[in-house]
């Protein structure tokens, strides 16, 4: 038989079940704005019914309800949802990356402008064009030589700006990498802490949504598998080795070399993009490396000098110097008008023989004539003005693939996002109505404790005073 | 599909379409303001390389039409000159048919042959004619006169060389006339001078026979001169009809740089409205949407 208190002790039951609800409904709409917060929710259960069966049980009509507990402080989040995430900002990381640095260079390189390396070329051809009508002028020598001396720089320049561009993206790989480690030692340090609280068998919350926070943002940066172990802790591996090592609690270095190999504690990797991936494609592929676009200026310069300069060793100067260089130097960095004719515009030879100076043209036509003339230049057989358009052409497209990738994939990972945010995001009409449908039990709880009390009332103050 | 929506993926769902709709409009703006629509190899990958190549091709063909002007110039010159050499060698012709009438007095005979040696100082001065501070007939060794007014000969050793220059792609032409083609075709017939020396010569000495050779080598100087007027002629009139060609070109690739180019406003300036009202659109609709909530309606 129930005590004559019983109901007392279950409307506290409700009582205090309802408070911690509301208490967790007013958690959730302080952090609906918090990054990573997932959602909480207090499962309540009926508490176990009285009485126990027994031999020595009483007979009664039935078991008893005793109230209400909570069972479970439950953190809504989708681990699936997590897994896609952090996959597609790996790969969104990656072009990212990739298309900010090439919006760079697809703006410094000036095409078509008034001063790109096309223009410049034009102007140096025919430049050669004017002289080889004039080739008694000292103004058409001039012009021929500050023609040249403009293309020279304009190389230089442009070598220089992707150098800088290059090295822009080395120091982010560095940033990145320092600051991966730390976040791996974050989550490594997370890990024991939750291991710590949930062997007591409370629910760490809110550490894992912070531990969360840290895994995404790790990554944005590089691929990352993570697999959950036995008491809660998280392994990261990057291109399969780990990162972290939730079983040891040890953290192994991320590190990239400087020609770009990746290594996880001293293990080369492949991992699976991520915005270090990224910036490692920018510096050693795309700009820096044998086929970057680096390279390929630096062949354009090589051809321009090695062909120009056969062609005016072949040829005279107005003062008779012959077998004279017109550029110095075979790289886009390098390349420079030679000291001869920096020294003397008589030394440009418009001459093809001594004997027919000074008005002989034969040599300044055959300099301009280059021009148009198909020669091997790297992997391709082009002109020079030729092979500089593929290279412009091949930035332009590798910019605007870059462009439309990060597009697409920051609209996945919004998609995801949103997948994602649909099991924890608050919502705050929801936790509105929570709000009032747990305040209302709270009331009902609490008038039964006055219920109650009216009823004890009865038995003890009028209870056996017939009579009197 | 998203059953459940929550209150930060509204903001963020809304944040990002802003964005993308500022950032469309930005482009177009952009494309207004400056008439383009190719501002960067990334605009129009496959484009800019065409585009390049029409730069590129318009700037050669400048270059070459300026060398077409220049050789122009310099031939019309050395035509003009060429048409004062034959008028020289045609006087020089009427002197010898006059000197050759048997009934003239020896003095008139002598009278002549002095005329006729004046005329070597004639062709030597328009044979020194000048183009901007360059002998016409001095082969490449501009600078020399290609006839000495002293001696009234050629100046030795005779400069041969040609005056190139490219006029089209890899059409080079040679825009002079060398001293050794004007002052004679070469062959049997002696040089100018030399045959004008032999009329006087044989005007002094009453040898008809002689002057009858003057006169066949003068035919054969007229026939060498024409024919050089001739060559000059033939070249300005491929160069003229080059230099419309390049013309017709330039307009033709102005166009077609103008339509990978360039942005047709009409269509980018309705393009901006229509992106500009979207977003004012998104505006209205995000400050109506975020308001709203069940707290407003809860007493």
């Amino acid at each position: 038989m129930a005590s004559t208190f019983f109901g007392l002790n279950v409307a506290l039951s409700g009582i205090v079940a309802q408070q911690r609800a509301l208490n967790t409904v007013s958690h959730n709409i302080t952090n609906a704005g918090t990054q990573g917060y997932s959602r909480q929710r207090v499962e309540l259960a009926a508490s176990p019914a009285y009485p126990m069966p027994g031999v020595n049980t009483a007979v009664g009509p039935g078991q008893l309800g005793t109230g209400v507990m909570a069972t479970q402080h439950a953190r809504m989040r989708d681990q699936f949802a997590d897994i896609t995430v952090r996959t597609q900002s790996a790969a969104l990381g990656e072009w990212n990356a990739r298309s900010s640095g090439l919006r760079s260079i697809d703006t410094i390189i000036d095409e078509p402008g008034d001063t790109g390396i096309t223009t410049l070329l034009s102007a140096y051809w025919s430049s050669w064009q004017g002289l080889s009508t004039q080739p008694d002028s000292a103004a058409s020598r001039e012009a021929v030589r500050a023609a040249g001396v403009g293309l020279a720089q304009g190389l230089n320049d442009l070598s220089a700006r992707l150098g800088s561009a290059a090295a822009e993206a080395d120091t982010r790989i560095g940033l990145e990498v320092a600051r991966a480690n730390e976040l791996a030692g974050q989550i490594n340090v997370a890990n024991q802490r939750i291991a710590t609280i949930a062997a007591t068998g409370q629910e760490p919350n809110d550490l894992r949504d912070l531990r969360d926070v840290l895994v995404d943002e790790l990554a944005g940066m590089v691929g990352v598998t993570v697999t959950t172990g036995p008491t809660d802790k998280l392994s990261i591996a990057v291109g399969g080795q780990l990162l972290l090592d939730g079983g040891s609690d040890t953290v192994n270095a991320l590190a990239v070399s400087g020609a770009g190999a990746v290594t996880v504690g001293g293990v080369g990797v492949t991992p699976a993009g991520g915005s270090i991936m990224g910036n490692v494609a920018l510096r050693d592929a795309v700009i820096g490396g044998p086929t970057g676009y680096l390279a390929r200026l630096d062949q354009l310069a090589g051809a321009l000098s090695a062909s120009v300069n056969a062609a005016h060793q072949a040829g005279v100067g107005l003062n008779g110097s012959t077998g004279q260089d017109f550029f110095t130097g075979t790289t886009a960095a390098t390349v420079a008008v030679s000291a001869p004719v920096m020294a003397s515009t008589d030394n440009i030879a418009a001459s093809a023989t001594a004997a027919g100076l000074p008005s002989d043209s034969d040599n300044a036509v055959a300099v301009a004539q280059l021009q148009f003339v198909v020669q091997a230049i790297g992997a391709t057989t082009t002109t020079i003005d030729g092979f500089y358009q593929q290279v412009v052409a091949a930035i332009g497209v590798d910019a605007d693939q870059a462009y439309r990738m990060t597009q697409v994939q920051s609209g996945v990972l919004d998609a995801a996002l949103a997948r994602r945010d649909s099991t924890m995001g608050v919502n705050l009409d929801e936790e509105a109505a929570d709000m009032v449908r747990f305040t209302k039990s709270y009331n009902a709880a609490a008038r039964m404790v006055t219920a109650v009390d009216e009823m004890l009332e009865t038995i003890i103050s009028r209870m056996g005073i017939v009579g009197r | 599909m998203i059953d459940r929506m929550s209150t930060g993926q509204m903001a963020r769902n809304y944040l990002s379409s802003l964005n993308r709709v500022y950032s469309d409009m930005a482009d177009a703006q952009q494309q207004v303001s400056t008439g383009k629509t190719m501002l960067r190899p990334s605009d129009d990958p496959v484009g800019i390389a065409l585009s390049l190549g029409l730069r590129r091709d318009q700037v050669a063909t400048d270059a070459w039409s300026r060398n077409i002007q220049d050789s122009l110039t310099w031939l019309n010159t050395t035509d003009r000159a060429l048409g004062q050499a034959l008028e020289v060698v045609q006087r020089a012709s009427e002197l010898a048919v006059q000197g050759g009438n048997g009934t003239l007095s020896q003095e008139a005979r002598d009278l002549i042959a002095g005329s006729v040696e004046g005329l070597k100082g004639q062709f030597v001065e328009v044979g020194n004619s000048s183009l901007g501070g360059r002998f016409l007939f001095a082969g490449t060794a501009t600078t020399t006169k290609p006839f000495d007014p002293a001696t009234e000969a050629a100046t030795l050793p005779i400069s041969t060389g040609l005056m190139t220059r490219e006029v089209a792609q890899g059409a080079v032409v040679a825009v002079n006339t060398t001293a050794d083609r004007l002052q004679g075709p070469g062959g049997a017939t002696p040089d100018i001078f030399t045959a004008l020396d032999g009329l006087a010569t044989a005007l002094r000495n009453n040898d008809s026979a002689g002057v009858a050779t003057a006169l066949d080598d003068f035919d054969a100087h007229m026939e060498n001169i024409s024919m050089l007027r001739g060559e000059a002629g033939a070249k300005v009139n491929r160069l003229e009809l080059t230099a419309t060609r390049f013309e017709a070109q330039r307009v033709a690739t102005g166009e077609q740089l103008g339509t990978l180019e360039g942005a047709d406003m009409a269509q980018a300036i309705i393009t901006f409205t229509e992106r500009e009202n979207v977003y004012k659109a998104a505006l209205a609709a995000g400050a109506r949407i975020s308001q709203p909530s069940l707290m407003d309606f809860l007493r």
